[in-house]
Parts: structure tokens; sequence; C-alpha cells
């Protein structure tokens, strides 16, 4: 049982109990929530846990690609807690947030490994990764209101589209599974393609379903929008791969595989453009992870492993830009009351290492040399280039969008306060220390993404995405 | 003896329940007083678990109804707690006597059906006869017998239809929630009945429940904005 995934769900659970019973401690409940994915990541690395667990009555287990993307998502959680200890005082983060992490995981290692023993039935394999990853989405409704007056928009509709993706996947099982039983009926299998791609769109935010996130990073918590978009949004995107690796009618179709590539290049380019005109360094985090969504879904749209080797290297790579941008994001709004170019003015004398997790963080999920983002960004254009030139300029244009809008901030950013001297805020050593400690490593992934190769290669190798 | 109770109250005619269950869908959309809206939610959620007694074991169209029903409670207890729906400034302003401006006094069904009634009433129309209308001629494969089968697609697309045209319609998280849970009240109702697992029951109920907790979360949130119009 130990080497099971039971773990890895009942670590976190455990977590989020230890921290609402410790909620008076903050230090004590951050180190716990932060201890506790580290632990089921180290317990991971260091152990396949690839044994069978029988969990109402479906075996649970994990694939090799779920392993590695769950030990990602745990060490992205790990981090993201410290940085909410060093700057949102709310308790309730800790427990909520552990608790979705729990149900990713069991959404990420919840399928049948026999298929054909559960119920006699031929096809089901992703009815209870929906309900889990919902949960999972649900559960994060806490941490991005967060206590403030009034509802923030953003979360309401990001509400409304997970909930309506849910019988929109429910309903292509069933579908697929009458299909399965009736193979010559085509326009099953026609209607079942249609609510899968409909529900993909619906969890990514691809365009045009995208409105909830530039809502979710300007209104709520910086860090918990980094928790929705860091983790829960690549959540998503590891379960479409492993839908797109297991339903052969998906994985055989090449029309799938341009609708991918085609709604990926329109969200990419918009993102940017968008980018560009937002006033709101909060909202521009949003769209920038807009277009990088887009940037991973036009490498899976070549239908190539190396394509999808591109899209892992975007979606692994995004992590370090989008959790500096949103620490310097949540220093900033300790003072500030919005993330707008006006309310930040100064920012960069009043508050020097927010300024640099905000730029370099932007600069990062822009794809700019040589911080991390831009080596995702890079295989992705070499394989977008590939196949389409158009294509390939598309991504560049909605890099030079994000910059841009990036620039535009900049002037209130580094504009002096005054003619008096600005004494600086003093950040605590640790805050500082996690500043530094993520753009080293948004360094060190850009220079040498090679780092990641061997764990990516291998994810590639066992998915079966490819004709 | 509550077997029996039950059992009596499944023999009711289906047609009777559907069209109960179609008024309890339509004022939904058309009531905006809150403790109305989830007596209807409640009503709404007991007759779904009705129809489904008639394709499913009655254990498990129990857990359905019963699942409903605690979401209301959690629901009802944040509605009064956040003085259904008034800010606390217009409670004062009640308390305190008649407002200094001189305002039209509002009528009693004001609290009841609220601006935009014969929009809402209209939608609600429209939106009853087109799921019918698409339900009838295409009913969806949930059981053998077809006449069961068109009533089960009528309350899907209905119930469905008319929680998105909540969501829609509504700006307030109350009322965009209850739309929520009724677009997933809709298609339980289908799927409960093409896909009878315990399992899956359950974790549809437990994913209602979060959402009812998170939909009571944002309703007090919204419930504590500043007013918007200074006196």
């Amino acid at each position: 049982m130990i080497f099971s995934p039971l773990p890895l769900i009942a670590l976190p659970l455990i977590g989020a109990v230890l921290t609402a019973l410790l909620r008076r401690f903050s230090m004590l409940s951050a180190l716990i929530a932060t201890l506790f994915p580290t632990a089921a990541a180290l317990m991971a690395i260091f152990h396949p846990l690839d044994n069978p667990l029988p969990l109402l009555g479906r075996q649970l287990y994990l694939t090799t690609p779920d392993r590695y993307a769950l030990i990602f998502l745990f060490l992205c959680a790990a981090a993201t807690f410290l940085g909410v200890w060093r700057t949102t005082p709310r308790w309730t983060y800790y427990p909520v947030t552990l608790a979705a992490l729990a149900a990713v995981a069991a959404a990420l290692g919840a399928r049948p490994v026999i298929i054909e023993v559960i119920g006699g039935r031929p096809f089901d394999p992703f009815n209870y990764s929906v309900m889990f990853f919902t949960i999972a989405a649900v559960l994060t409704i806490f941490p991005l209101q967060g206590g403030q007056p009034g509802v923030a928009v953003g979360t309401l509709r990001y509400l409304t589209f997970m909930v309506i993706a849910v019988p929109v996947f429910l309903a292509a099982a069933w579908i697929l599974d009458q299909y399965s039983q009736s193979p010559d009926a085509v326009n099953l299998a026609q209607t079942a393609l249609v609510l899968l791609l409909f529900g993909l769109a619906l969890w990514l935010a691809v365009i045009p379903f995208h409105s909830w996130l530039p809502g979710v990073a300007s209104e709520s918590p910086p860090l918990s929008s980094a928790f929705v978009l860091g983790i829960i949004n690549v959540a998503a995107f590891f379960l479409m791969l492993d839908m797109l690796s297991e339903i052969k009618l998906l994985n055989n179709s090449t029309l799938v595989f341009t609708v991918l590539r085609l709604a990926g290049l329109v969200t990419a380019l918009l993102g940017g453009t968008l980018a560009f005109a937002q006033r709101d360094f909060g909202r521009i985090m949003g769209y920038a992870v807009l277009a990088d969504v887009g940037v991973a879904l036009v490498a899976l749209g070549t239908h190539t492993v190396s394509g999808l080797s591109a899209a892992l290297f975007v979606v692994f790579l995004r992590t370090f830009g989008l959790g500096l941008m949103s620490m310097g994001l949540a220093l900033a709004r300790t003072e500030s009351p919005d993330d707008t170019f006006q309310s930040l003015t100064g920012l960069a004398w009043r508050r020097p290492w927010a300024a640099v997790g905000l730029i370099v963080g932007t600069l990062s999920l822009a794809g700019v040399p040589p911080l991390a983002g831009f080596a995702g960004r890079w295989g992705a254009l070499q394989q977008a280039a590939g196949t389409d030139l158009g294509a390939s300029l598309a991504l560049v244009l909605s890099s030079i969008g994000v910059v841009a809008g990036l620039l535009r901030g900049l002037q209130f950013v580094l504009r002096p306060i005054g003619n008096a001297p600005t004494e600086p805020v003093r950040e605590a050593p640790l805050t500082i220390a996690l500043i530094v400690g993520a753009l080293l490593l948004c360094l060190l992934f850009g220079l040498f993404p090679d780092l990641l190769t061997p764990v990516i290669r291998q994810m590639s190798a066992t998915y079966v995405i490819g004709p | 003896m509550n077997v029996d109770i039950v059992k009596t109250i499944a023999a009711l005619p289906g047609t009777a329940v559907l069209v109960a269950l179609l008024i309890a869908a339509g004022l939904l959309v058309v009531l905006t007083n809150w403790r109305l809206l989830i007596f209807a939610l409640g009503a709404q959620y007991v007759l779904i678990g009705l129809m489904l007694t008639r394709v499913v074991p009655i254990e498990l169209a129990a857990v359905k109804a019963l699942v409903g029903v605690m979401i209301c409670p959690v629901l009802y207890i944040t509605a009064r707690r956040m003085h259904w729906g008034q800010t606390e400034e217009e409670s004062d302003t009640e308390e305190e006597g008649p407002a200094p401006r001189v305002v039209r006094p509002k009528r009693r069904w004001w609290w009841i059906m609220g601006a935009g009634l014969p929009v809402r009433v209209i939608v609600t129309a429209l939106a009853l006869a087109m799921s019918i209308s698409l339900a009838s001629r295409n009913p969806l494969p949930i059981t053998a017998d077809q006449v069961l089968s068109r009533d089960f697609t009528v309350g899907t697309f209905s119930v469905m239809l008319l929680g998105l045209i909540n969501e829609v319609l509504a700006e307030n998280p109350l009322k965009v929630g209850l739309g929520l849970l009724s677009f997933l009240a809709g298609f339980e109702l289908f799927f409960t009945a093409v896909e009878p697992t315990l399992t899956i029951v359950g974790l549809l109920g437990l994913t209602n429940l979060i959402l009812a907790l998170a939909i009571s979360y944002l309703t007090a949130a919204w419930a504590s904005r500043p007013s918007e119009v200074k006196p």
C-alpha cells in the first residue's frame, strides 16, 4: 500500500487538517503546508508509487508522466506556500489549497488499470478524474476570493466555466461508451469529439472561454491566482494529455490536433495583443499566461513527439516566471490597493525587490532570453516554424505584446516619487531569499533547459501522442 | 413504514412530477426573493429525486434528493445572515423609518418578483417551449420506454437550460450559484439514469456540496460589499 499513490492524496489531506487546527500559528502552518507536499514529492521521486490501489471500485495508479506531473505540481505548491507565508496572512489558504492538491492527485491517478473489469463496461476512463478535478477547482474559489468584500467577477466566471465543464465531459464519456458498443455510429464519435474539445477549452481558458483569467489575475490575491494558473490550469493540461493519450478516437484524429493548433494560435496571439492593451499588471499576468497556454497548444497541435516535448517544456518553465511575477505583485499589493500602473507608481524606489520580481517574472512569462520562459517558447517556435511560418510569427508577436505591455507599465514603476529621496521598504531576509531563489531558477532553467530533458523525454515517450 | 411512504410518493404520476419540476425550475428564474428561491431549489431537488425513482433504485434516488435537501440549509443560513440580500445600509434605513427624500413606495410583490419580471417570464417561457420541443423530437435513449425517455429528456433539457439562463441573467452570486446548481441537477437527472453508480452519484453529491459552500462564501462576500450608491 505504501508504494501505491495513496500517500500523494493522504499527505496533503493530513496537512490540510493540521494547518486548519494550527491556524493561530502562522509560521507553523506555513511550515506544515510546505513540508507535506514536499514530502509527497520526495516520496514520488524516490519510489515509483505504481502499485495499484483499490479505491471506490477503481484501481488508483500512477503512470510515469502523471508521477512526474504530480512531483512538479507538489513542488510548485510548496514554493507557493512559502510565498503566501511572507505575503498573505489568511490562514484559510493552506487547508483549502492542500485539499485541492489532494483532489488534483486523485484526478491524475484515478483511472482504471484494466478497463474491461469495471462493471463489464468497455470504456470509462476519465469520469472520476473529471469529478476530482472539478472538486479541486471549486475549492480554489476560497483563496481566490480571499476574504475581500464584494465578489470578484473573475472568480464567479471561473466557477461557472469549471462547473459547466462537468456535464460536458461526463456526457462525452457516456457518448464514447455508446460509440464503443456501436462503432459504426460515426455521429456519436463526432459528438464526443466536439464535447471533449469544448470541455478542454473550458478547462484551459482557451479563447473565447478566457474571460475569467484576467479577472482572476487582477482581482484575487496574486499568490491565489498563481495557484490556479500554475497548478490547477497545469493539472488540466496534464489531464488533457492523459485523455489525448488514452482515447484512441482523439489520438488518431488529425482534425483534433489541427483544432488544438488553431485554437492555440488564436489564444497566443490574442493573449499577447490584449496584454499590450492593459493598464494593470495583474491583467498583464493573466493575458501572459493565456498566451503561454496558446503557445503550448500550438506545439502540441503539431501531433509529433517533439511537439509534445516542446509543449511540456512550455508548461514546466512557465511556473518560474509566474511564481516570480505573482510574488512581486503580492509584495506590491501589501501597500497598494490594486495592480494598476497608477497605483504602482514608483514601486522600484519604494519596494525594489517587488519590482525586480514583477519585471523579471513578466519577461520570463513573455519568453525573453535568457530566462526560463524563453527555453519553452523557443522549442514551440521551432515546432511551429517547421509546419507554418505564419504560426511562428504569431507566437513571436504574442511575446512582443506581453513585453510591450510591461514596458508601458515600467514607465510608472520606474518613475521616481517627487524630488525627495525615498527610503525603500526593508523586506524580510526570507522574502528576499525567495525572490532571489526564484530569480536564480529562472536564469538557471533559461540557460540550461536541458536539465529538464531527461524527465520530459520519459514523459513524452510514455504518452501515446503522434501519428 | 418510511419505505412505504417513499414508495407511495414514488407512485405519483410521472407527468405530474415533470410539470411540477418545470414549474420549480421556472420559478428559480422568475423569482428574486431569496427565501422563495431556496424553497424552489429544494422542491426541484425533491422532484428530481422523485423522477429518478422510476428508473433507478429508490435508495439511489433518495441520495440524490438528500444531497439537494442538504444544500438548501447551507444556502438558507447564508441568506439569512446576509439579511436576505439587502445591504446593511438598506436594512438600517428601514429600521430608522422612511427615507428623507420622497420615493415611490414599492409594491408588496416587488420583493418577490423584483425588477425585469416581464423579461424573465418571457425568457423562461421561451426556454421551456424550446426545450420541450427539442426533447419531444429527439428524446435521449435513456430507457426502453419511449414516454419515460421523453419525460426525462424534457426534464433534463429544461432544468439545464433554465439553470444556464439563471446564470446569465443574474449578477448576484446566490442566483448565479442557483443557476449552476440547477444546471448540474438537470444533468444529473439524465446521468444518474444512464450511469446509476453509487460512486458517481456520491462524487457528484460531493461536488454539489462543495459548490454550495463556495456559493455561500461568495454570497457572503457580495453582501458585505460597500454600497455603490452614496446617499
